[in-house]
């Protein structure tokens, strides 16, 4: 992988400064073979072009959401991996599979992000993710997309000082969620503004008491201050509960 | 009968005064019209979906009493307090829908007018598209197959409603089932995992309604502690 020099002039190898977010709708029908075939050949085609790598796979929870639908995040290290995954896809090395994954689904929604400057995913050198199915534990992650009135470099800041910093602060034990990573939307793709959070739910009991309870948040203690707080930069978001396939490069 | 089913995008910081509204407003002014009750008000489940929804579902004895009260919405003794609700709420959804043959009976004179506080449950509320020319059929497999499925004691999920949407209520034809959720835990825990694929194998109903329908979709309700019906 190319190395790429960074802003501040330091050399960064294979960073990820780019993710494809794909949201594929797949046939019900071929909703395992769909999955055979993405264990199977995505994530080491995905590995053959330079600066690409399939980080996460997974499925919408079923009984949380849409029927059969998949979600992957792909890594790029730059524009010009972009540029190289869609030759690869058009008509290079990845066109027969982008051809036999389309038979078996309906439609695939795509829109490329950024990791925000705290996201622990800035961190990820891309030659590091595995490229081989490793089976592994399923992981349950809750994926927020929210949608700010305020301008979006305020509302990730305020999600790093007044969530993120707060969450990291809780004992494992405790913690519902840990952040994974955060994007915004580039420039061009999809909505804007736009804010992902990619969070590891780490407690299922914890997932049951969300879901279940019914106690107003209190403005002067985290995290009802976060919850009360927050409603000044948007009150529009949506949870997605996404599951990791047994083969997911990152889990 | 009919159910009118409404979503609402609450404002973020009125979502408590949409719900006071309902329960203080909307239910005990139903409960003087004749054949109209509030049925349930839930929430979409913190960390599911979208943010700030609410549910609600009103039943209607039949076409006249749903012109009655759409009246009395627009201009009449409920136009009030449908002015203060859209002050709580970016927009409202609503399907109109009619109970399958299937559906358990559910007596309007049973549901209760004024607000009692219980423990809350959830509902798996899922909405099927069946595929073209196929939604009698994949009704007809609902009430012969999927009901007396899911129709015991152990099983995770009791089916209290199924509808589909009335002409002009909604995308023609949906399927609505309106399920309670039994034990939360095996919820969080089908969530959390594959499902066997024995479960999805030849003969069994995940394989054989996919003749009928493949796009649906689940949404996790909460009901408030004081909905009509739980």
């Amino acid at each position: 992988m190319a190395e790429q020099a960074a802003p501040d002039g330091l050399v960064v190898p294979g960073a990820v400064m780019l993710v494809l977010h794909e949201t594929h709708t797949v046939v019900g029908e071929h909703a395992r073979d769909f999955g055979h075939l993405c264990r199977d050949e995505l994530a080491g085609g995905l590995a053959a072009v330079e600066g690409v790598r399939l980080l996460w796979y997974f499925n919408h929870a079923a009984g949380s959401g849409p029927s059969y639908n998949v979600v992957t995040l792909t890594g790029l290290s730059d524009g010009a991996a972009l540029d190289r995954l869609t030759a690869a896809t058009t008509d290079g090395a990845l066109a027969g599979l982008s051809r036999r994954m389309d038979e078996w689904r309906h439609e695939v929604f795509g829109k490329l992000v950024e990791p925000v400057d705290w996201s622990p995913l800035g961190d990820l050198d891309l030659t590091s993710v595995p490229v081989t199915s490793e089976d592994h534990e399923c992981t349950l992650y809750m994926q927020d997309t929210g949608w700010p009135t305020a301008p979006i470099d305020d509302y990730v800041a305020y999600w790093d000082t007044d969530y993120h910093r707060h969450l990291e602060a809780q004992p494992p034990e405790r913690r519902l969620l840990r952040i994974e990573a955060c994007f915004r939307t580039a420039w061009g793709s999809h909505r804007h503004p736009e804010g992902i959070l990619l969070q590891k739910i780490g407690n299922l009991a914890a997932l049951k008491g969300l879901f279940t309870s019914t106690e107003r948040y209190d403005p002067d203690r985290w995290p009802g201050s976060y919850m009360h707080g927050a409603l000044a930069l948007r009150d529009q978001w949506e949870s997605r509960l996404l599951r990791t396939s047994r083969w997911s490069p990152l889990y | 009968m009919l159910f009118i089913e409404e979503t609402h995008a609450a404002i973020g910081a009125r979502i408590d005064d949409l719900e006071v509204l309902y329960r203080d407003g909307w239910m005990p002014e139903l409960a003087r019209t004749d054949g109209a009750r509030l049925v349930w008000f839930c929430h979409l489940a913190h960390g599911s979906s979208l943010s700030y929804r609410v549910v609600t579902l009103t039943a209607v004895a039949d076409g006249a009493t749903w012109e009655h009260l759409s009246a009395e919405v627009r201009g009449g003794r409920l136009a009030d307090w449908r002015r203060e609700a859209d002050r709580c709420r970016h927009q409202v959804d609503g399907r109109i829908l009619v109970p399958l043959a299937c559906s358990p009976a559910l007596d309007l004179g049973q549901i209760p007018t004024a607000p009692v506080e219980v423990t809350p449950v959830m509902y798996m509320q899922d909405t099927m598209w069946p595929r073209r020319g196929l939604a009698d059929q994949y009704e007809e497999a609902l009430a012969s197959s999927y009901l007396p499925l899911v129709d015991h004691p152990g099983s995770q999920l009791s089916v209290e409603g199924a509808y589909r949407t009335a002409p002009g209520g909604g995308t023609h034809r949906q399927v609505v089932l309106m399920q309670r959720i039994r034990d939360v835990d095996r919820l969080t825990q089908l969530l959390a995992n594959e499902l066997p694929e024995e479960m999805e194998a030849p003969g069994t109903w995940m394989h054989e309604a996919l003749t009928y329908r493949e796009r649906w979709r689940s949404r996790l309700l909460r009901t408030a502690s004081w909905s009509p019906v739980q």
